[in-house]
């Protein structure tokens, strides 16, 4: 028998069912925080975020996270050079938190008090999880954007300008799904050290 | 496996991104070309028209046309590659033997290539017949769910090994 496969197995379908469910929500509720990390990238550049919220898909299909900036040449420029209007799909939003909390709450813990130490310091990492995925890559255009203000187009579409280019083009080729499982894989692995050696003590 | 979380995760990171790294410097290339174009879109469209011979798909540079349809355009990250890098990433980082590796690289594969294809085939029956629910298929459930079902190969994979060292005595997990 291989319980363990198929039990990994229905936390797996138990997943999507609930990402596909809840991805419009869940986008929704993480939009301010999405807003806030934005704003802070956008403050140690030349750049405005103006609107960042869950709008209909321009294409009919559903909703999108959408994100409105203005790019400046300079700071100090007193109007914007270029308009940057950026869209993830919501179902897009959910699945590092999906694949992360899946992870993390479905791994066997060898005690209650190492899960709950798992929950404390997975809210901590999810944070940071979702400011280097989702945040990063609705702000990668207008890196792109300032890049292209300041040294024109590149030389072919598989040419990225910047490192913000290069970091989107990882997570959209299944990056997101790599990094929120090193990321619950690492916190599972902290929280299994830490819960070990308060049990020397 | 419970031993060993971290230790695999950060292998797998850094193979993945390696590998994610030397494919996308391969874009534009005649073997990317090749790839994309000949080996995961020309199959893709000759299945849909064996499915639904009505369909008349055809392929248009990168877009899958059928009459009636608004054109699938396979954009970068759609092709279903990260299935395969995934799959090899998992196989380097996770402790075996060569030839037990080599098996999983090749089975792996297959699936891969299958599960890479079958999302094309859906998506663009999706787009198709039914547009209402390409936010949740195209959004989440065709780029997880056969992350999942590659994820569960490998639980299968990994596991697959475990009698053999069942012989040794195994460390207690931390």
């Amino acid at each position: 028998m291989r319980r363990r496969e198929w039990l990994w197995g229905l936390a797996g379908a138990v997943a999507l069912a609930v990402g596909a469910l809840c991805a419009e929500p869940y986008a929704r509720i993480a939009t301010p925080y999405y807003a806030a990390i934005d704003r802070l990238i956008a403050a140690a550049h030349p750049w405005t975020i103006e609107q960042l919220r869950v709008a209909g898909d321009p294409s009919g299909h559903g909703s999108v996270l959408r994100l409105i900036g203005e790019v400046r040449r300079q700071r100090t420029d007193p109007g914007p050079a270029a308009l940057v209007v950026s869209r993830i799909q919501v179902g897009a939003v959910i699945e590092a938190p999906l694949v992360f909390w899946t992870l993390l709450l479905a791994w066997p813990a060898a005690t209650r008090r190492e899960r709950w130490l798992r929950l404390a310091v997975g809210i901590t990492i999810f944070f940071g999880l979702e400011a280097i995925t989702t945040a990063t890559q609705l702000v990668h255009s207008m890196a792109e954007t300032s890049a292209y203000l300041a040294s024109g187009p590149p030389a072919s579409d598989d040419d990225p300008l910047t490192l913000w280019e290069h970091w989107s083009r990882f997570l959209e080729a299944g990056g997101v799904f790599a990094v929120a499982m090193a990321a619950a894989l690492g916190t599972i692995a902290l929280t299994r050290a830490i819960a070990a050696r308060h049990a020397v003590h | 496996m419970k031993s060993i979380p971290l230790q695999f995760a950060l292998k797998f990171l850094i193979v993945f991104g390696v590998l994610v790294v030397g494919f996308e410097s391969c874009r534009g290339t005649a073997f990317e070309r090749f790839v994309v174009e000949d080996a995961i879109l020309a199959p893709t469209v000759h299945l849909i028209n064996v499915m639904i011979p009505d369909d008349h798909a055809n392929l248009v540079g990168r877009t899958i046309h059928a009459p009636g349809s608004p054109g699938l355009y396979v954009t970068r990250g759609c092709e279903g590659i990260e299935l395969f890098l995934m799959l090899a990433a998992a196989l380097v980082a996770f402790p075996a033997g060569f030839r037990h590796r080599v098996r999983g690289l090749i089975l792996g594969s297959l699936l891969a290539y299958v599960l890479g294809i079958s999302r094309l085939v859906a998506l663009h029956y999706t787009l198709h017949y039914r547009p209402g629910a390409w936010e949740a298929l195209h959004g989440l459930i065709l780029p997880l769910g056969p992350i999942v079902l590659m994820a569960l190969f490998f639980l299968f994979w990994s596991g697959a090994r475990r009698p053999a060292e069942g012989r040794a005595p195994i460390r207690a997990a931390a």
